[in-house]
């Protein structure tokens, strides 16, 4: 016989008899992988009249101890007796764990980091029985910072992507709905679940999703805002074409609409899409309230962010071209407050708006403690001493702060209107109301232009979808929402009867 | 560019109806009244209705027109490939001197209602950037537009017209035609030049989808623009009677009367900064058509690819821009516009080739396809259709 082959029929013999070589050499790859991991523990558990050991491996930060006690070491050192194989072990491991045999060595690495135990024959060769034992640590389920009502449920995402796919099976308790799970992050590993229900989505739409998920190359992804970066449609960055929300009642819907909802492990923030421009003036409270009510209010805040957006650029455009459009009286007012001013309209009003946005930035970032004092502080400065300094005219601070409040009526979008209202402010300084026009045509036209995954992001107001509009800026009853919405592409068009 | 110029067919009715009234309520008036004293307003009306009959045709022709066959082919196969790229030639002319005589009417808008003072060049250089802008997304683009910018844009023209009619003066729309109907006749002739608005369908009628559903779409947007622009021409005339003729811009002459006390400001020009993004929807679309004639005579076939396609567009967009910037610098081109189109003999032509287009439209598409569905059959048997 040859040598070669020798070698061959001696492997396959140990493989069959074992020995503490081939088992040792996997746990002996597993040691030299993680030796960096000061928390990687090791036993050697020996059940009664058992002539060979069985080795336990896990990540102390990631696995629970209780567990591994209660349900793996109990049963194995109770239960049985003599030798074991891992097999038949299995059946006396509880079975409120979740228990896999795992052969393949990259598969026994990923669940080890994810918090599993491994637990080792001796005797056997390259397998091991995995028991899910994950520590279960993370913020508890309560109403999210964003999105508050008044009426409605009050349950938020959390961190935990297990959690958040929970609270979206209560809630759709329904066989096709379906939760895809993917890797992306060479580092974090980071669990992305693509949810959907088969029965109403538009399956290109899910398969598209997926391809960009699949080809997503980072090393790491720690909220699912990176993953909305590579989902958006418009590269531009200015106009988000990706939905998000920290409630489950909000997905819920989303998802019955036809959508796609992807959690991410560690963000507390669900992504949703298609997304189109209008969504952001929906609150869930309109859909608890009645139908009236959600439309005034609709309304309400479509006018507060048209205001909030073209205000302070009609102001500085009006004064500094077109004084005759403003009424005698108010143009008296205006004169008289800025006659002492030393900033030219432009100059004032810039100098405002960048004052507020300096206050709501560093609102967001000082600590809780001198929260208070300081937010004092600024109103004094900007509201009080400024004005009576000289420095700013009431009507600018007036309009400024109009302005900036007006902003938060529509809250995703508040940084790019924010942006907006600059670009109209320096336009309308220069252009006057030709200026305002002709910018304002090529925003909105921008708007209209986009798509996100087949749905126009203007809709349903351009193009023109009739039975969108039943709930877009007005709001029928319930009862007359029979149709989900033709601009996300659905095959199930029916959703009442 | 390209990829993005289908609109459907009720974005085209929409579309027209914001369009069609803007061109007329500028500088057309001032100039019709001063030719055709007060019963101009009848004139106008007759150009609407020769339009409308004009546009009968072309909606027949569209409606038979079921594979979209460009009209470029449509032109090639019933006259030629020659005498198509000249009418197209001679189009794409006419669209720029369509823009540069609304855009003037614009710019005297703005200086002398706005008291906006800057030149030519500033106003037209950032119309037209703003103008690439959208055209680069695509025609849809303006399309989609139309459809926000409808409500508002009406309702303001509306309320210019309605909030005038307190003070109208129906005594100087009288006597009815005691110049005699010639003298209609020749104003009829003398502001052609700002109607045959069909020609834009003609051009598009390619790219104009979903044409099965709710037809009378396209005849009521170009009725309730011809009704608006004359309602303009209507108010002017009785507002100020034998005195229109000092005016500038009809639109913000009307709309002076729309408040009663000077005390609060000049707020109907809000209601006109809110009605003047029909200008320029009006502006891109001439521009727009400017680059369909231009790659209608250029290009050579339908099948061209795409990036040839872009490579034209471009090109003919920087041509249509510079020409636009500066001729007017040079010569006073509303001036030798008016000249040549209403006071010349441009008229006969222009009004001639139109009608012509207009009325041959339904025989060309139809003889189109009977070619199609000849190639279907040859010698008894079906052949592959090749694509037009």
């Amino acid at each position: 016989m040859k040598k070669g082959v020798f070698d061959r029929i001696s492997s396959f013999l140990k493989g069959i008899f074992g020995g503490q070589g081939k088992s040792l050499s996997t746990v002996k790859r597993l040691t030299n992988d993680f030796s960096a991991q000061s928390d990687l523990k090791k036993r050697r558990l020996v059940p009664d009249g058992g002539t060979s050991g069985y080795l336990l491996i896990y990540l102390d930060s990631m696995a629970d101890g209780k567990l591994i006690a209660n349900n793996l070491v109990k049963p194995l050192l109770e239960q049985t007796t003599g030798d074991v194989s891992l097999d038949n072990l299995q059946q006396a491991v509880s079975i409120n764990a979740e228990t896999l045999l795992i052969e393949d060595y990259d598969e026994m690495i990923k669940k080890l980091i994810n918090g599993y135990c491994l637990l080792f024959d001796e005797k056997k060769d390259n397998v091991c029985l995995c028991c899910d034992v994950r520590v279960n640590t993370g913020r508890s389920i309560t109403e999210p910072p964003t999105g508050g009502v008044s009426k409605g449920p009050r349950e938020g995402f959390v961190e935990d992507a297990k959690t958040n796919l929970t609270l979206l099976k209560k809630r759709l308790k329904h066989p096709s709905f379906v939760a895809d799970n993917m890797t992306v992050g060479r580092y974090t590993q980071t669990s992305v679940y693509v949810c959907y229900i088969g029965e109403i989505i538009d399956k290109k739409t899910v398969k598209r999703v997926k391809s960009i998920l699949s080809q997503i190359d980072i090393d790491g992804v720690v909220d699912s805002s990176y993953l909305a970066r590579f989902l958006d449609t418009d590269k531009s960055g200015f106009f988000k074409t990706v939905g998000s929300t920290e409630k489950p009642d909000i997905a819920v819907s989303k998802l019955l609409e036809g959508r796609v909802c992807i959690i991410a492990d560690g963000s507390p923030m669900v992504l949703t899409l298609p997304y189109m421009f209008l969504e952001d003036l929906h609150s869930p409270e309109d859909y608890y309230l009645s139908a009236r009510t959600a439309t005034t209010s609709r309304f309400l805040r479509l006018f507060s962010v048209g205001l909030a957006v073209f205000i302070p650029s009609l102001y500085v455009a009006l004064q500094v071209f077109n004084y005759q459009i403003l009424p005698s009286k108010f143009l008296i007012t205006i004169l008289t407050s800025t006659q002492a001013i030393p900033f030219k309209p432009f100059e004032e009003m810039l100098l405002v708006l960048v004052l507020f946005d300096i206050l709501r930035e560093a609102n967001f970032r000082m600590p809780q403690f001198a929260g208070i004092s300081l937010s004092v502080v600024g109103a004094v400065v900007l509201g009080d001493a400024a004005v009576k300094a000289g420095l700013l005219g009431a009507p600018a601070v007036v309009i400024g702060a109009l302005s900036g409040i007006g902003l938060y009526a529509m809250p995703d979008n508040t940084l790019l209107f924010s942006f907006l209202r600059l670009v109209f402010l320096i336009v309308g300084s220069l252009a006057g109301l030709f200026g305002l026009c002709l910018v304002g045509l090529c925003v909105v036209g921008y708007v209209v232009s986009l798509d996100s995954y087949g749905s126009p992001y203007g809709a349903p107001f351009a193009p023109d979808v009739k039975n969108d509009q039943q709930d877009a800026i007005v709001k029928l009853p319930l009862e007359k929402l029979v149709r989900r919405p033709k601009a996300v592409r659905n095959i199930n068009e029916v959703r009442q009867k | 560019m390209i990829k993005n110029d289908k609109i459907k067919y009720s974005q085209m009715a929409l579309l027209l109806c914001v369009i069609i009234p803007a061109e007329k309520v500028l500088g057309l008036p001032v100039s019709s009244f001063k030719c055709g004293g007060r019963d101009f307003w009848v004139a106008l009306a007759i150009n609407f209705i020769l339009d409308f009959v004009c546009l009968i045709p072309i909606l027949i022709g569209l409606k038979n027109n079921k594979n979209n066959v460009p009209v470029r082919e449509i032109m090639n196969n019933a006259i030629g490939k020659i005498p198509t790229k000249i009418i197209f030639a001679l189009l794409g002319l006419t669209f720029v001197a369509k823009f540069l005589v609304v855009f003037s009417d614009t710019l005297s808008l703005f200086f002398n209602t706005f008291v906006f003072k800057s030149n030519w060049v500033a106003f037209a250089a950032v119309a037209l950037i703003a103008g690439g802008f959208l055209l680069i997304r695509g025609f849809k683009t303006i399309a989609r537009l139309s459809e926000i910018y409808f409500i508002p844009v009406v309702v303001c023209l509306i309320a210019i017209i309605a909030l005038s009619i307190k003070d109208c003066d129906i005594n100087n729309l009288r006597p009815f035609a005691d110049e005699g109907f010639a003298k209609i006749g020749k104003t009829c002739l003398f502001s052609s030049f700002y109607f045959s608005d069909f020609l834009l369908i003609w051009l598009l009628s390619g790219d104009i989808t979903e044409i099965n559903k709710r037809r009378e779409q396209i005849p009521l947007g170009f009725a309730a623009g011809g009704i608006l622009a004359v309602a303009v021409s209507v108010v002017y005339i009785a507002l100020f009677g034998e005195l229109a003729h000092y005016g500038d811009v009809a639109i913000a002459r009307v709309s002076q009367f729309n408040l009663n006390s000077l005390n609060v400001g000049r707020l109907d020009w809000l209601l006109i900064a809110v009605w003047i993004n029909a200008i320029f929807f009006l502006l891109f679309t001439y521009a727009h058509c400017f680059i369909k004639c231009c790659e209608n005579v250029l290009l050579s076939d339908t099948g061209e690819d795409l990036k040839n396609k872009k490579k034209c567009a471009i090109a003919s967009y920087a041509v249509f821009g510079i020409a636009v910037v500066l001729l007017p610098l040079f010569f006073d081109i509303r001036f030798v516009i008016s000249g040549i189109m209403q006071r010349g003999w441009g008229k006969y032509p222009f009004i001639a080739i139109s009608a012509a287009l207009a009325f041959s439209f339904p025989f060309f598409v139809n003889k189109v396809n009977k070619k199609q569905s000849a190639t279907t059959r040859v010698r008894g048997k079906r052949v592959k259709i090749l694509e037009v």
